[in-house]
């Protein structure tokens, strides 16, 4: 009974039914809740995964990767790709270099496993970014824009570290390369083609071109002992630029993915957590997530200042850069997957990932939310100055007196 | 005696009492009307962007729905809105800061909308809005 597929497929699928009900209810993000029942699932229910949960996860895990990718802005990000890269490298550098030398000299976890924390707790959520501040209308602002292509860099850089630092140099790792770069060249010129051709038809030529390719890339990837998302994520950022115009085909895919896929990549990365290991782990837990947001401070608070923002909005940026939840939780279980950390290390890292996807998002909301008048004030075109293609503001000193927000009125 | 009335409108039965209620105040008071209605479950942890900007899509295209029904109310009514507002955050800091930036002198909303489970740990809107707010606030009962 327990090994009959239509049974696995049921349990599964309830879980994440369960999950999209209880998101929609309690207004808590449904990765957050399918996590949390995978969690439960493994703790409580013994539940396990079998071959073709895992490959429905690492495929969920590959097109999330790709959408993510492909919500970048083009054109505000070469507006101020300037102070977007110094902000972004700077917000995934540090975290990396502290969560992976913390965890090696003070935990004494293996060099591989430190660097997959390292890894894990540099990311920065750009959808926690966007959502905090759709609230404020920042989104619409340049400083908003500015600060999501900053979190894009980062994600870049936790991509690029989770796929080099690995890879096996090999014949593979070439083969790889070679293919990739001509896709990346030609993939936004040929993606306008296909869609001429063939957008709108029940076959979805479209989607399935672009599964062709991630796919295609995702095996090269693999075969050198890299990992799928890194070409995933690539592929989404070349793609952005068509994808911003007509939305589509990403909108069709997310469908696809939330339904189908998501759930079982996200109650996968839930089933590994073990709460002895949570217990036992506490003190470990709480350090690592003071790690990843006093390194976050430490690399990007003072490029905030020295971009002019008030201390309040600097500590707002710094706190919402030190959110972390989908390319965390991708890199914690790749690790495990390769055997590179165990289980214990894993609950540690998802664990983290989790509270720096919450707690971070709540001080911010509470003590250092902008006030709608604060954040029309400094996307005053009069208050914006330009730094080489950056558009930054100059603001210094704005009123903290009124602390109701405006509700992006 | 209120020149300018506001109301909180989620379409909950409720919200439609508090806004014939409101209706009926502005008619007798000769006062200007508004309604606002406020976004609140927009994920806050996501796992993508596009699942964030889907859901204020879908937000957005619900509560113009409602306002059109609320516009319906009043126009049946024979009233006219002032103004009709959709913001997004927390709703009752929404609903207070937008009454002071309208200056609006009466709140009138109903007494249970759709707060869900939470408002049985952390108090309804109403609680809080009646608590917090700079105006004369109204609660109508169901």
């Amino acid at each position: 009974m327990i090994e009959n597929v239509w049974f696995v497929a049921t349990i599964w699928v309830g879980i994440a039914l369960a999950a999209s009900l209880l998101s929609i209810r309690l207004g808590i993000s449904v990765a957050l809740l399918e996590i949390f029942l995978g969690v439960l699932g493994g703790n409580l229910l013994n539940l396990h995964t079998t071959p073709w949960i895992d490959f429905l996860a690492s495929f969920g895990a590959i097109v999330l990767t790709f959408l993510a990718g492909a919500e970048i802005e083009p054109e505000a990000f070469k507006r101020n790709l300037k102070a977007s890269l110094i902000i972004g490298i700077s917000s995934f550098l540090l975290p990396f270099v502290g969560a992976w030398l913390f965890t090696y000299y003070v935990a004494h976890w293996e060099m591989q496993a430190a660097l997959i924390a390292g890894i894990a707790l540099s990311t920065t959520s750009v959808a926690v970014v966007y959502a905090v501040m759709i609230e404020t209308k920042l989104n619409e602002t340049d400083l908003g824009r500015l600060i999501l292509a900053a979190c894009f860099i980062t994600d870049l850089g936790t991509v690029l570290a989770l796929g080099i630092l690995f890879s096996k140099f090999d014949i593979w790792l070439l083969v790889f390369i070679l293919v990739l770069m001509p896709i990346l060249i030609f993939l936004p010129k040929v993606l306008p083609v296909i869609a001429r051709r063939w957008s709108g038809r029940i076959s979805e030529p479209e989607i399935k071109f672009l599964l062709l390719v991630l796919f295609l890339l995702a095996w090269l990837a693999t075969a050198g002992n890299s990992e799928a998302v890194l070409p995933a994520y690539l592929v989404g950022l070349v793609s952005a630029g068509y994808f911003f115009k007509d939305r589509t085909v990403l909108h069709r895919l997310r469908v696809i993915a939330f339904a189908v896929l998501t759930p079982f990549y996200f109650i996968k990365a839930g089933l590994y957590v073990s709460f002895p290991a949570i217990l036992t782990g506490a003190l470990l837990i709480l350090a690592l997530l003071g790690v990843k947001v006093a390194t976050k401070f430490i690399g990007v608070y003072p490029s905030a200042r020295l971009f002019r923002f008030n201390i309040k909005t600097s500590n707002y940026m710094t706190l919402l850069m030190s959110t972390g939840l989908t390319f965390g939780t991708i890199s914690a279980l790749f690790g495990l997957t390769n055997n590179i950390i165990d289980r214990t290390q894993y609950t540690i890292l998802v664990t983290v990932v989790l509270g720096s996807a919450v707690v971070p998002t709540m001080i911010a909301q509470t003590w250092f939310r902008p006030d709608g008048k604060e954040v029309q004030e400094v996307a005053r075109p009069e208050n914006l100055i330009t730094v080489g293609s950056a558009v930054l503001p100059v603001v210094d000193n704005l009123t903290d007196a009124d602390n109701i927000n405006s509700g992006g009125e | 005696m209120f020149t300018s009335i506001l109301v909180p409108f989620d379409g909950s039965v409720s919200s439609r009492k508090a806004l014939l209620t409101a209706i009926s105040m502005a008619k007798a008071f000769n006062s200007n009307l508004s309604i606002v209605s406020v976004e609140e479950n927009i994920p806050l942890v996501a796992a993508d962007v596009g699942e964030v900007k889907e859901e204020k899509q879908y937000l957005n295209g619900h509560f113009s729905k409602l306002q059109r029904d609320a516009r319906e109310i009043v126009k049946s009514n024979e009233m006219d809105l002032q103004r009709a507002d959709i913001l997004t955050g927390h709703v009752a800091k929404s609903i207070i800061n937008h009454s002071i930036s309208i200056k609006s002198d009466l709140i009138v909303m109903g007494h249970s909308g759709r707060s869900g489970a939470w408002s049985n740990f952390l108090g309804t809107t109403a609680e809080k809005v009646s608590r917090y707010a700079k105006c004369t606030v109204m609660i109508v009962r169901q």
